[in-house]
């Protein structure tokens, strides 16, 4: 529901007394209400733009906007959910409590924030609200921090390789309903994975970065039909775009193996 | 009524082996008294003990209400100092490099050699017990307690920082549920130094207690009287580390 702009963003980390730059030059616009997928190999700095947008840090360089306003105002203003590689929920809680954490934290009247009891049936928990997270399976942990980032109706839903812990059919499975759960509340999403099928099914546009120095190599535009379907996956179409993805990525790696 | 079967049922249970074996050392107790025909004053027979537990029940009684009492005040001191320490000593480099020191030298100084300054100051009352208490029983819980703030996970931190959670709500929410293990390894080896210390302190100050009657006991040869307290002191030091470590289970159940 907020465009966020990325400008000219640069971040250095400090090791060992020297700057080491994690992401150069980097410019993105995310349009209200789409679904963005960033891709690249590791040490790409693709989880570190997904912490710059979330004010997790702060950019060396450049300038970061969510709907106009720094992210830090975002952020205070509970605009922001994240969803992180791990489930990193708090043990002690039972899924119910771990949703209502955001809550608790915003303080004050829940207002038209949906209702915990709604987001569980919305991420197909029903009937293990009271249950504890490890009494859980690795996919329905996810969903439980899916549940919780979307308790403060957010503006931006920020998704940091959220299932690449799990198998393969659980995977689909749960993009399917990642999907329907955007579609259902209309936030703006950004998902870093390192799987190419799945940020072609998931995406309006991926953009794919490289290492060492991060930075963004080309963006993808994917026009395919939405509500997307399974079937997808085995078009021709759905095929040519994940080749281009894979052509950003190799580069002239995979121009080499095709004539050699 | 299941919820109460269940947590009595496993108490019970873990109190029978104990119980058997406490009968068999006290028959062995007997064992020894007869077959090498002890002398009284030397080792008196477990009926004499108990005899002894029967006839000062009221004096047994109130040196176990003052230890009790002066392990507690002070373990409970010591509990809040280490806690303040640990959340202050985590979160800045700056206090803990001036402060840790002479927390530190506080700790590795001998109470023995320090006693008579700490009679002084703080006479010969609960106060001097209570600071001989703190010293003894603060540093494990303080060091348990450091390590256990700071394995607080970091996605976890990231997670309460994005939801806009500030400095005191994250420390309630997370980092202090995240160090409770390690805060209660460190309570249980210190509530049981803790009953060392009181009664400790007793020896140095002669206040009232536990640790004074004993003394009392041996210097006046009443030795049923003494095997009795030394009994009564044993019991009471496995009772604070059973219960400690039922607290613990109770707090920190999510950990299976």
């Amino acid at each position: 529901m907020s465009e966020i702009v990325i400008d000219r963003v640069g971040k250095a980390f400090e090791i060992d007394g020297k700057s080491v730059p994690a992401l150069v030059d980097v410019s993105l616009r995310f349009e209200a209400g789409g679904f963005y997928a960033l891709i690249g190999p590791s040490g790409c700095g693709k989880s570190t733009l997904l912490r710059l947008i979330a004010d997790i840090l702060a950019p060396t360089d450049g300038v970061i906007t969510i709907g106009g306003q720094p992210p830090g105002v975002a952020r205070r203003q509970h605009e922001i959910g994240f969803v992180f590689q791990e489930a990193s929920l708090l043990p002690w809680r039972s899924v119910i409590d771990n949703i209502e954490l955001p809550l608790e934290i915003a303080g004050g009247p829940v207002g038209d924030r949906p209702r915990p009891e709604s987001l569980v049936r919305l991420v197909g928990l029903s009937g293990f609200e009271n249950a504890k997270p490890a009494q859980l399976s690795g996919g329905m942990q996810q969903r439980v921090s899916i549940a919780r980032a979307l308790a403060l109706r957010p503006k931006v839903l920020l998704l940091d390789e959220p299932f690449g812990a799990l198998d393969e059919i659980t995977r689909q499975r749960m993009n399917l309903e990642l999907l329907r759960i955007w579609q259902e509340t209309g936030t703006t999403a950004v998902l870093v994975t390192h799987t190419i099928g799945e940020a072609v099914f998931m995406a309006d546009a991926v953009h794919v970065l490289a290492a060492r120095p991060g930075r963004l190599v080309d963006t993808i535009e994917v026009d395919l039909p939405r509500p997307r379907r399974l079937a997808l996956m085995q078009t021709p179409e759905f095929n040519r775009l994940e080749n281009r993805v894979r052509a950003a990525l190799f580069g002239d790696e995979l121009a080499e193996t095709a004539d050699g | 009524m299941t919820f109460s079967m269940r947590m009595l049922g496993p108490a019970l249970k873990s109190l029978v082996m104990p119980a058997a074996i406490a009968l068999v050392l006290v028959a062995l107790w007997k064992a020894v008294v007869v077959v090498f025909a002890m002398p009284a004053y030397l080792l008196p027979p477990p009926e004499a003990a108990l005899g002894a537990f029967e006839k000062d029940a009221a004096k047994i009684g109130l040196a176990v209400f003052h230890t009790v009492r002066n392990a507690a005040a002070g373990l409970l001191v010591a509990f809040v100092l280490a806690i303040l320490l640990a959340a202050l000593f985590v979160s800045s480099q700056a206090v803990t490099r001036a402060v840790l020191p002479i927390v530190i030298m506080l700790r590795t100084a001998p109470v023995l050699a320090i006693a008579p300054i700490l009679i002084m100051i703080f006479g010969r009352g609960i106060g001097t017990a209570i600071v001989v208490v703190v010293i003894v029983s603060f540093f494990p819980i303080m060091v348990n307690a450091m390590r256990g703030f700071s394995s607080t996970k970091r996605s976890a931190l990231e997670l309460m920082h994005v939801l806009g959670a500030g400095p005191v709500k994250t420390f309630v929410k997370v980092r202090l549920p995240f160090a409770l293990p390690f805060i209660f390894t460190g309570l249980r080896s210190a509530a049981t130094s803790a009953l060392l210390a009181a009664m400790l302190a007793e020896w140095l100050s002669g206040a009232p207690g536990l640790g004074t009657l004993i003394l009392d006991a041996a210097s006046y040869r009443k030795t049923p009287l003494l095997w009795a307290a030394v009994v009564v002191s044993m019991v009471m030091a496995f009772a604070v580390f059973a219960l400690t470590s039922a607290a613990e289970r109770r707090f920190t159940s999510w950990r299976t």
